[in-house]
């Protein structure tokens, strides 16, 4: 990577006996939409509060832009955070929000108010800098919320499960919404999420986390299709488990008669998710596998069947992707 | 608005606030009826009373005599007001934002421990320790700092210590509960946004928490504004204050019309330097919003 704007080295993180980060060691180019992706308490969000300096790292080392700033406090670092649940100011108008920082910015900048429209502007809250937090939806507070931080240009801007406020259809217009705002601005974005589907949305690249490791770090492509340890696969939803190998349920064929090459087994349930119908099949040798089959009407007699007949699922051997064992055993 | 499954009718919002009235209404507004009436009747013989209707009591209260006395009592209720903001400020900040949760109680019982003692019994406390005998006088002789007693008890400053004393933890409290539901990812986005931990107190945690400490000042300035034990006891003859002015009328001087007419001026003085802050909050509130 040849532009990196963060560099974290060996990054370690103690509450008391528990370790919440041990040993993060990532590279984030400039310019790139990341993700820090995994269950709750893996340790992303105490990641992320140390790149943004409300926490100081115990080991290693937090480079911003060629310069180390661990034990560099958040007011004096160059990073900006959106929080979870926005944190706008609730006595002050959202104007008064979006400058809020602007006193404090070096350089100063030069014509506070006209910055001010043009950031609202910038995420469509023009004409509406005279209301209160409370007298906004929450879609609105979040784009305060990104407005606030945003003005005062940071190298990075650090974003805490920034769409896990919204109801789902407000949460789609969004991700698509901060995917074109990121790629206009053009600042680093770095945010933290549970929900790997809003990552593989929104993200250029991921790491997923699990006890306070990187687990793996890669394109969402990467890590979505040829997950390396189990953790990261069954975290991506491919739960096909075999000795050394795991298939995506979404690669499974099931085919209503006996096929050359495919495992023989019995409908065991099935739920029908509108798109795609995700199948449960228990195999001859009492392994239970699991097959998503679009509802694409090519299949009928596939469609037709019911809980206890048989069935015969079928894979492709390059859809078989190998795991490393006991990688964080 | 939504309504709650079962809406209380107004018969049961009646009986649950009745308690209340009755309180109210007798120990409250009905002394405060006959003190109005009192205040236009005439002083009679030991301590009677002449019907009126007559003006007279509210035009002697505003002699000039009596003012040298209002001018004290607002002086030290001021003073006592500022004194206990500056104390109990940081102890509630303290309290509410740094301490360890579980020893949040502990701290908040420590703060209300002094009244499981008597007002009169702790003011009697403070006789002993400011008079010229007393702990801090003989303290500092024994130690050769002074070698005459300091004039500490029966002046304005032993009010103020006594005041300062009783009222402290009116003003910690509610600005305890003011800063303890201040959501605290505010003062990190404050920070966020390149604020020293100083303007962020300043430009966030103040103003979040000015409706707990304007309930403080209140608190504490109205009861040091009618206060007459902690004078009578600790400001000695010649700092009498409001309080003991009307205390007096109804006491030894056996003028309760007169008394009643100060005691409504005082009530109106009050309720009139409220309102001027209320209109004074709301307009800057105003000016702010623009």
């Amino acid at each position: 990577m040849n532009d990196v704007i963060l560099r974290l080295g060996a990054v370690e993180k103690h509450f008391g006996a528990t370790a919440a980060v041990n040993g993060v060691t990532l590279e984030i180019a400039r310019g790139e939409f990341f993700a820090l992706l995994g269950p709750s308490g893996c340790g992303k969000t105490t990641l992320l509060r140390l790149i943004a300096g409300f926490e100081q790292p115990d080991a290693g080392r937090v480079v911003l832009d060629g310069a180390d700033v661990a034990g560099v406090p958040a007011n004096e670092r160059p990073v900006n955070t959106v929080f979870q649940h926005y944190a706008l100011f609730p006595h002050l108008i959202v104007a008064e929000n979006v400058a809020f920082g602007l006193r404090y910015g070096k350089p100063k900048i030069e014509n506070p108010k006209s910055s001010i429209e043009e950031i609202l502007k910038l995420v469509r809250m023009e004409g509406l800098g005279a209301r209160k937090p409370d007298q906004l939806s929450g879609g609105q507070k979040q784009r305060v919320a990104l407005a606030r931080a945003l003005i005062l240009h940071p190298k990075v801007l650090l974003l805490d499960e920034p769409l896990a406020a919204l109801d789902v259809k407000l949460r789609k217009e969004m991700q698509v919404e901060l995917k074109a705002l990121q790629r206009r601005v053009g600042i680093t974005f770095i945010f933290v999420t549970h929900d790997q589907e809003e990552a593989l949305t929104l993200a250029d690249r991921v790491a997923v986390m699990n006890l306070g490791k990187v687990e793996q770090v890669g394109t969402t492509e990467e890590v979505f299709e040829r997950p390396r340890t189990k953790f990261v696969a069954d975290f991506m939803g491919a739960v096909n488990f075999f000795d050394g190998f795991v298939v995506r349920p979404e690669k499974m064929r099931l085919h209503a008669a006996a096929t050359p090459g495919a495992v023989e087994g019995k409908v065991e349930s099935k739920v029908y998710q509108g798109e795609t119908t995700r199948w449960l099949v228990r195999a001859a040798d009492g392994k239970l596998l699991t097959a998503v089959e679009q509802n694409d009407g090519v299949s009928d007699a596939v469609s037709r069947l019911k809980s206890g007949d048989p069935v015969w699922v079928k894979w492709n051997k390059r859809h078989e992707v190998p795991m490393e064992e006991g990688r964080h055993a | 608005m939504r309504t709650a499954p079962h809406s209380s009718s107004p018969r049961s919002a009646f009986l649950l606030i009745s308690p209340t009235w009755i309180v109210l209404g007798l120990l409250f507004l009905a002394p405060l009826a006959i003190m109005c009436w009192l205040s236009f009747q005439q002083r009679g013989l030991y301590g009677g009373i002449e019907p009126g209707p007559t003006l007279a009591n509210y035009v002697r209260s505003f002699e000039s005599s009596y003012a040298v006395i209002y001018a004290r009592s607002v002086w030290i209720a001021v003073a006592t007001t500022v004194i206990c903001l500056v104390v109990s400020y940081p102890v509630a900040y303290y309290i509410a934002l740094k301490a360890r949760p579980e020893r949040k109680n502990f701290l908040l019982a420590l703060v209300v421990i002094p009244f499981w003692t008597s007002f009169l019994v702790r003011t009697y406390a403070w006789m002993f320790i400011l008079r010229d005998q007393g702990v801090i006088n003989s303290l500092l002789m024994s130690l050769g700092v002074i070698h005459e007693p300091l004039p500490l008890l029966y002046t304005p400053l032993a009010v103020m210590i006594g005041q300062v004393y009783a009222e402290v933890p009116f003003m910690v409290l509610p600005i305890y509960a003011s800063l303890e539901k201040l959501d605290r990812s505010l003062l990190e986005a404050a920070r966020d946004l390149g604020a020293s931990a100083a303007a962020a107190f300043w430009r966030v945690t103040a103003p979040l928490a000015m409706p707990g400490t304007v309930a403080g000042i209140v608190l504490v300035f109205i009861p040091s504004l009618g206060t007459f034990i902690t004078p009578d006891l600790l400001g000695g003859a010649k700092g009498m204050l409001v309080g003991n002015l009307i205390q007096n009328q109804f006491g030894p001087a056996l003028n309760k019309p007169f008394g009643s007419a100060v005691a409504l001026v005082l009530t109106a003085f009050v309720l009139a330097s409220l309102w001027a802050y209320a209109a004074w909050a709301r307009r800057r509130g105003e000016e702010l919003a623009l």
